[in-house]
């Protein structure tokens, strides 16, 4: 399949993940030996660039930016280096590679400029903790409230740019809160979203950068930015 | 504070504000000089010493605000204002903190982007 599909780079934006790198980058490339993939270190204090590197090519930043700074560095790698579409995949392996050909193949079909991973269409595999799962819930009202569209799974980070969708969020990706908050830019630029169903792992190795109670407070700050990114220009 | 006849600052204390806002005058201006602080943040500082002036050069116009305002105490309004300006002060440094945020987030994406264009990672088999 991915013969037919033009040039296509998977960027994965890790935080010391040295322990779950290699082994995803491994398989990724088992079953899609034909694309590239891009490894974003973002900040890393651990040995992830040293082992990445080996396998994939790797952008490092010298200081950590965020998940928001770290795509939209492997998107406007994407866009210098001439890739049609980018698919992003978490670095800490919940997102297992065989999905990528279900955005795929749903972009053949619809063509959508963004196409997003979700869990909770069929609800299959790791669903999250309940905590988390009230916040996605909540996000998925609001984001229904400012935009109408309904996103399943608003806070995936699981998602194919085509090159519109690139070329936008290479100038402007939000660095706070930025999966659920570039549903609302993507919606405001006109750009097309639409969600799969996929199946997702738990985390491995390492921890989230959100736990279970500051949950509460990243959903106040989430809200508030969320409206915001519907109002300004 | 001593209060001489309807006035409410003695004439010591009025040559004490002069001096000291003299002194703060000529602090901020040296550090504008050497650019260590832009012409609008010099402004912002001046405003605090021009209205710590107006109190020692004008202190019957600034108790005739005080009346209208239904300040109890004169130096409330000197406070006030100061806290007032102050807060302007506060706002535009969280702006530029902000703009300065993004502009950081830029250099060092694109810092890592031109790394790896100088000297490319690739080196799978």
């Amino acid at each position: 399949m991915e013969e037919l599909i033009p040039k296509t780079l998977i960027v994965l934006p890790c935080y010391n993940e040295e322990g779950q790198i290699a082994a995803l980058l491994r398989e990724i490339r088992e079953h899609y030996p034909n694309m590239d993939t891009l490894v974003v270190d973002n900040g890393s204090t651990d040995r992830t660039y040293h082992v990445a590197r080996a396998l994939s090519p790797v952008v490092r930043h010298p200081i950590n930016l965020g998940i928001g700074g770290a795509v939209q560095t492997g998107l406007k790698y994407g866009i210098d280096q001439g890739y049609k579409f980018c698919v992003q995949v978490d670095g800490d392996g919940q997102h297992p590679p065989l999905e990528i050909q279900k955005l795929i193949l749903s972009h053949d079909i619809h063509g959508s400029n963004l196409t997003i991973g979700s869990r909770f269409i069929k609800n299959e595999g790791f669903q999250s903790t309940n905590f988390r799962r009230m916040g996605i819930f909540w996000f998925q009202h609001l984001i229904r409230i400012l935009t109408g569209v309904t996103i399943t799974d608003p806070t995936s980070g699981f998602r194919m740019y085509d090159h519109n969708a690139m070329h936008i969020f290479a100038q402007h990706y939000p660095t706070d809160y930025p999966e659920p908050t570039s549903i609302v830019i993507a919606h405001k630029k006109g750009l097309s979203v639409r969600e799969v169903p996929v199946s997702m792992r738990p985390r491995l190795l390492g921890e989230s950068s959100i736990q279970r109670f500051k949950i509460l407070a990243y959903m106040i700050r989430v809200t508030i930015n969320l409206i915001f990114a519907r109002m300004r220009e | 504070m001593i209060v001489e006849n309807e006035h409410f600052l003695s004439t010591q204390t009025k040559f004490l504000l002069l001096a000291i806002v003299l002194f703060y005058f000529a602090t901020i201006l040296y550090k504008a000089i050497r650019a260590r602080i832009d012409i609008y943040d010099l402004l912002l500082l001046a405003s605090l010493g021009i209205f710590v002036m107006a109190f020692a050069i004008f202190p019957d116009a600034i108790l005739w605000i005080t009346k209208i305002v239904g300040i109890q105490f004169p130096f409330l309004l000197l406070f006030g204002g100061l806290i007032f300006i102050l807060f302007i002060g506060m706002f535009r440094m969280l702006e530029k903190i902000t703009e300065m945020e993004s502009k950081i987030t830029t250099l060092t994406q694109e810092l890592a982007l031109w790394k790896n264009r100088e000297h490319p990672t690739d080196r799978r088999p």
